[in-house]
């Protein structure tokens, strides 16, 4: 069952990072250095790629995103998302980063914010 | 008798090769807890999602019919030795409330596991041959803090039981006192 989460729409709140997106893209596997050789690899499981996604919100956006992840999510639920590179629907949680922050706004100008959101898309 | 006689091939092919997909799951069994007929079936590792619901995922295998869900585990499996310990113990690196009440209220005897070996080939395919079963086991003591949960596993230790079962004792045949 897919979840019925999504990532908002309203007040024409952007789809796809305006400002900057980097993907950490791999799969888990144990590496057992050799002394002599090339290491042994052993395949572990699967690893949630990572998306670092900048976007540039109105002050309404920026409310927007903070009641999404304040009420619907409740800041662990997962959502879907439209990857942006490959275009199709993936979800995705938000990973918290130091001291529980979700995001740091910032200001670039009257009414405008930046901010720095990091995804795992789940797999 | 070595495992590497009762290991498939593909296992042991899988365990010799420098580079190879498969990975090795641990599928935890634990038997009646507070002498109920309750399963629980757990995974060090996980190929699939077995259920999902809108606001939560769970991972897992399924093995047999049987679903085991994914919680990450350290195993310290029995030595092979002759002088081989017959002890193993599990480390969960998760501890919520609702584990240490079952600790605290249903560890209140010695309760069966079972520890087997299984491979998955990096689809989400049912693991089905089991490679390796660690059968006997009884969880005898557990432990934990704030950041782990420790269960110790012991065999039943036959060098300790009487024998033969009933002595001439007045305890047991009084009428021959």
């Amino acid at each position: 069952m897919a979840t019925s989460y999504q990532w908002p729409t309203v007040h024409n709140f952007p789809q796809s990072p305006q400002k900057g997106f980097t993907e950490s893209v791999g799969i888990n596997v144990l590496r057992s250095p050799m002394d002599v050789g090339p290491a042994k690899m052993r395949r572990r499981g699967a690893r949630p790629s990572v998306l670092n996604v900048q976007f540039i919100l109105t002050s309404q956006q920026a409310q927007d995103l903070q009641d999404f992840i304040n009420n619907d999510l409740l800041g662990t639920r997962r959502f879907n998302f439209k990857h942006p590179r490959t275009s199709s629907t993936v979800e995705v949680r938000i990973v918290p980063q130091s001291d529980s922050e979700f995001y740091k706004l910032t200001y670039i100008a009257p009414g405008y914010w930046q901010t720095d959101l990091v995804f795992e898309v789940l797999p | 008798m070595s495992r590497l006689s009762t290991l498939s091939p593909t296992a042991i092919r899988a365990m010799f090769s420098s580079e190879t997909e498969q990975a090795v799951v641990m599928l935890l069994t634990i038997y009646g807890l507070d002498g109920t007929s309750v399963v629980i079936r757990l995974a060090d590792n996980f190929n699939k999602r077995i259920s999902e619901t809108d606001t939560e995922i769970i991972y897992g295998v399924r093995s047999r019919s049987n679903d085991y869900v994914f919680l990450p585990m350290e195993i310290s499996l029995p030595s092979e030795g002759e002088d081989g310990s017959s002890n193993c113990s599990i480390r969960f690196n998760f501890v919520t409330p609702e584990a240490i009440q079952i600790i605290r209220e249903q560890l209140t005897g010695p309760v069966k596991i079972l520890l087997e070996l299984v491979l998955t080939d990096g689809t989400s395919n049912d693991v089905d041959t089991v490679e390796a079963t660690f059968s006997g086991f009884y969880i005898t003591s557990a432990s934990y803090n704030a950041q782990s949960i420790t269960l110790n596993l012991g065999m039943i230790n036959y060098n300790t039981e009487p024998f033969p079962a009933y002595n001439f004792t007045p305890k047991n045949f009084p009428g021959l006192f």
